[in-house]
């Protein structure tokens, strides 16, 4: 292994989120990288510096075979400057305002090995201002050893350590208000004493207990031991402490273990008293999450829906069920949420059932017959007498969240239900309001015409088809296809409504195709001019052959399809009359000589007659 | 126009004070106007015009004219066979202007003449005409001009050469509409004077007063038909203080068509409006 050649890199290189120049020594063996010898990482900017504030690091230190191995240096700074300089001697001095991190002590293959200095610092015009925080902590390869001491601000947590890195004794936390201590024996948090009250942690015996590090988990578990009071006078002080320290070493540990390996996370050691999940809780666990999850989307999809928030005020049945999910929601799915979030944050294991009953249920815990408003009405779910919660805990919270499940499918279903008809019912008003509108425009549009014009006939033989069909459909009882019905009949009351006001516009469109047919000529015996009818065929079939046609089968045998294809008749009809017009027509105008039937007319004329 | 109208009725002003002046060296004149007995004549008249381009027509007209004789009363035989054609230029709407040749076949009438029965007479004619509305109707002034070489029917006459000169008014009234359209009845009161000169016109300067009236209906833009009378009176050639005098029932058949390919008649008649 010393046989191996050591290289050394220097220049730019990247470790997390820090980026810097580096300069190492490394041997290649067996294809990987380790470092090996002196690593220095470092970075400032005196542009960024001038310019708002810079963002500088310094990591110093020695590696052995990849394992961070020796004395260790790390410094983090965010300063910003006045930006005024002075020169000393051969240098520029710029002073800077800010804050300094600074992690320094000696490390033994990976692991904290003595003393462990660690700081933040205000620095002011270069200067140290004030120490924001310190922990001094002193190793033995990992285990922190003897007594430690960690300065915030205005408070200093002392405490001591078993040679095997547990708690022992009072952990002590100093401040100008008051004192928090937490008495440990061999690793055990028997009490805790703050403000001078006084509260019984873990008391023995226990069936089994476990040694756990002193981090957030420990902190969650201790957390179901206190009333929420105690929880709230405890948030401050040690907790925050030892979290604020870990976040410290765990910024250390983050680059550490980038470069090489490493274990530099203090492992302040407790014993917690241990109640392990048996393979039935387990299972009701199972259970547990995977009926949590649906009833809370169907809760959740409930409670959101605003068809069923406005239904709610018209519909008391709808009321009730919708009290009814957020009674389920509050007092069945939320403990089961939380259950499940312990579970996730592995705290399960170390609490005692009952207590996480009183817990999870401080009223008691709910009956299948749930109580839902002020009135006294109780929702009971499907099979809900063969429900009870009085058990195993796990067991009970297993059958709860069945029961939360069931319920939820339940009342989704009525009310979904309900909603739909709700719908359904407001889809048939807007439905029948279009059909009187269109009926109203027909009966306006009778009223503007002469009913006597030849026109008048058909239009009125339209609207009193429009109010047959009105009457056959108010007549009808309510069924499945009621409302498919009314969509259908909507549309033909619009085509038939539409058929009429294109008869009524007819007069106008024939004087509009004899104008575009009349040119005017020059008479040489009057010396004026006059207009004349051109392509008279044309015209002749379109006056004498198709209009009568149209007005014919607008009169007779009228459904909604016909109707639909009149209106297309007439459209393109007018439209193809103004392009012939236009066009060369010599052989059209040939062949509509003598020519009677409107079909074959229309089909000269390149139309789709109207009976295929 | 203004100017030409004036020109011309100025000429023919000149023109009939100097054949006044002529008529008085006449010595076989009587004492006093004599007039002959009216004659009857019936006219078939055909009036072409035929667009050929934007600004030319085609004037072609065909006339049969019949006269009464003695064995033969009122509508009588064929006296004259009348072939008038010209080319026109439509100045613009209202004015137009014609030139053309005229070709005409008289009949001889008399029964009891042994001359040729048949003789051709020749001109070569000008026209300017000019039409005004006027209120819902519309008044025309046409001078014609005609150069004319005409032959007796005895075997050996010559010819001898005319000017005619001839004023023209005419109004047409629309009696059932509101304007000249189609399906309009109209009436047409109308008035020409026709004035000769040449060598052989000494002492009847004055060729014939015509006062008509037509009906006259309007089938389509190019169709009209009219019928009417018109009361004629002139000098005669051998004796300018002997007047002839006639009724002449008179069938008018209007016609323009248009033959012209359909993409030249766009646009319409648009000269200058």
């Amino acid at each position: 292994m010393f046989g191996q050649e050591k290289l050394r890199y220097t220049g730019p290189f990247q470790v997390g989120s820090f980026v810097g120049e580096v300069d190492y020594t490394y041997q290649i063996i067996d294809g990987d990288t380790l470092l090996q010898g002196p690593f220095s990482m470092k970075r400032s900017n005196l542009d960024a510096l001038l310019d708002q504030k810079d963002k500088t690091f310094s990591f110093l230190g020695v590696f052995e075979n990849g394992f961070p191995n020796g004395p260790w240096d790390f410094q983090f700074g965010e300063f910003e400057s006045d930006q005024k300089t002075e020169v000393v001697g051969y240098q520029y001095r710029i002073n800077v305002d800010g804050t300094q991190h600074r992690a320094q002590g000696s490390i033994a293959m990976g692991k904290p090995d003595g003393l462990w200095t660690i700081s933040e610092q205000l620095i002011e015009d270069s200067e140290v201002k004030e120490t924001l925080f310190s922990s001094q902590i002193t190793y033995s390869n990992g285990v922190p050893q003897q007594s430690f001491r960690i300065e915030a601000r205005q408070s200093t947590l002392v405490g001591r350590f078993l040679r095997d890195g547990l708690a022992h004794d009072d952990w002590t936390l100093f401040s100008d208000e008051n004192t928090e201590t937490w008495s440990f024996e061999e690793g055990v948090l028997t009490q805790i004493q703050k403000e001078g009250q006084s509260f019984d942690i873990f008391l023995g015996p226990f069936k089994a207990t476990r040694t756990v590090n002193l981090d957030k988990r420990f902190s969650k578990i201790l957390k179901l031991q206190l009333e929420q009071e105690q929880a709230t006078l405890l948030k401050d002080g040690i907790n925050k402490l030892l979290g604020e320290n870990g976040e410290h070493y765990k910024k250390v540990d983050d680059i550490l273990s980038q470069l090489g390996e490493s274990q530099f996370m203090p492992l302040f050691k407790a014993k917690v008293p241990y109640f392990p999940l048996d393979s039935i809780e387990r299972t009701a666990l199972d259970s547990i999450q995977e009926n949590y999850a649906q009833a809370s989307k169907l809760a959740n999809g409930l409670l959101e829906n605003t068809q069923l928030n406005l239904l709610k005020r018209s519909d008391s049945e709808a009321e009730f069920l919708y009290l009814a999910v957020k009674t389920i929601n509050d007092t069945f799915l939320g403990p089961l949420k939380k259950v499940i979030r312990l579970n996730e944050h592995q705290v399960l294991d170390y609490v005692n059932r009952e207590q996480l009953a009183n817990r999870l249920f401080p009223k008691g815990r709910p009956s299948a017959s749930i109580e839902v408003g002020q009135e006294g009405r109780s929702y009971q779910g499907p099979d809900h007498h063969t429900y009870n919660f009085a058990g195993d805990m796990m067991k009970s919270l297993g059958q709860m969240s069945v029961y939360a499940k069931q319920s939820m499918d339940h009342i989704a279903g009525v009310l979904y239900e309900k909603v739909k008809n709700e719908q359904q019912q407001q889809e048939f008003v807007a439905l029948e309001e279009q059909m009187i509108a269109h009926i109203n425009e027909l009966n306006q549009q009778l009223d503007s015409i002469d009913s006597s014009a030849a026109w008048g006939k058909s239009i009125l033989n339209i609207k009193d088809l429009a109010e047959n069909k009105l009457n056959t459909y108010s007549s009808a009882t309510a069924s499945e296809g009621k409302l498919e019905e009314a969509k259908r009949l909507v549309t033909c009351l619009e085509t038939f409504k539409k058929l009429a006001q294109n008869l009524a516009q007819l007069p106008e469109k024939e004087l509009e195709i004899q104008e575009a047919y009349t040119d005017n000529v020059w008479n040489p015996f009057m010396a004026n001019l006059m207009q004349e009818e051109v392509k008279k065929r044309i015209t002749a079939a379109y006056r004498n052959v198709l209009l009568p046609y149209i007005q014919n089968q607008s009169g007779s045998n009228l459904d909604c399809s016909k109707a639909d294809k009149l209106n297309q008749l007439l459209g393109a009809l007018h439209k193809r009359m103004l392009e012939l017009r236009e066009e060369d027509t010599h052989k059209l105008e040939r062949k509509l000589r003598k020519e009677k039937d409107p079909n074959t007319i229309l089909e000269l004329f390149n139309l789709q007659p109207l009976n295929n | 126009m203004k100017k030409l109208l004036e020109y011309f009725l100025r000429v023919v002003l000149l023109l009939f004070i100097l054949s006044a002046g002529h008529a008085q060296e006449e010595e076989v004149l009587p004492t006093t106007s004599k007039y002959k007995d009216p004659s009857t004549k019936v006219w078939f008249n055909t009036y072409g015009n035929i667009r050929i381009s934007k600004r030319l027509f085609w004037d072609a007209q065909t006339h049969f004219r019949f006269e009464e004789t003695e064995d033969t009363p009122f509508i009588g035989q064929i006296g004259q066979i009348y072939n008038r054609h010209a080319i026109g230029y439509i100045y613009s709407k209202k004015v137009n202007f014609s030139l053309g040749g005229v070709l005409r076949v008289n009949f001889n009438t008399d029964e009891d003449s042994d001359d040729r029965p048949v003789v051709p007479e020749f001109r070569i004619w000008h026209q300017y005409q000019f039409a005004m509305p006027l209120y819902n109707s519309m008044i025309y002034h046409r001078l014609r001009i005609e150069h004319r070489w005409t032959q007796g029917f005895a075997e050996d006459s010559e010819y001898i050469f005319r000017n005619r000169w001839r004023y023209m008014f005419r109004a047409k009234i629309p009696l059932n509409n509101y304007k000249l359209e189609p399906s309009t009845l109209y009436v047409s009161p109308e008035a020409e004077l026709i004035m000769q000169s040449g060598k052989a016109v000494v002492a009847s300067p004055m060729e014939d007063l015509r006062l008509t009236t037509t009906l006259g209906y309007i089938l389509t833009p190019r169709l009209t038909v009219a019928g009417g009378l018109m009361y004629s009176q002139g000098q005669t050639l051998e004796n300018g203080g002997i007047y002839k005098q006639g009724w002449t029932m008179r069938f008018h058949v209007y016609f323009s068509p248009d033959i012209r390919k359909v993409k030249n008649k766009l646009p319409e008649i648009h000269f200058d409006d």
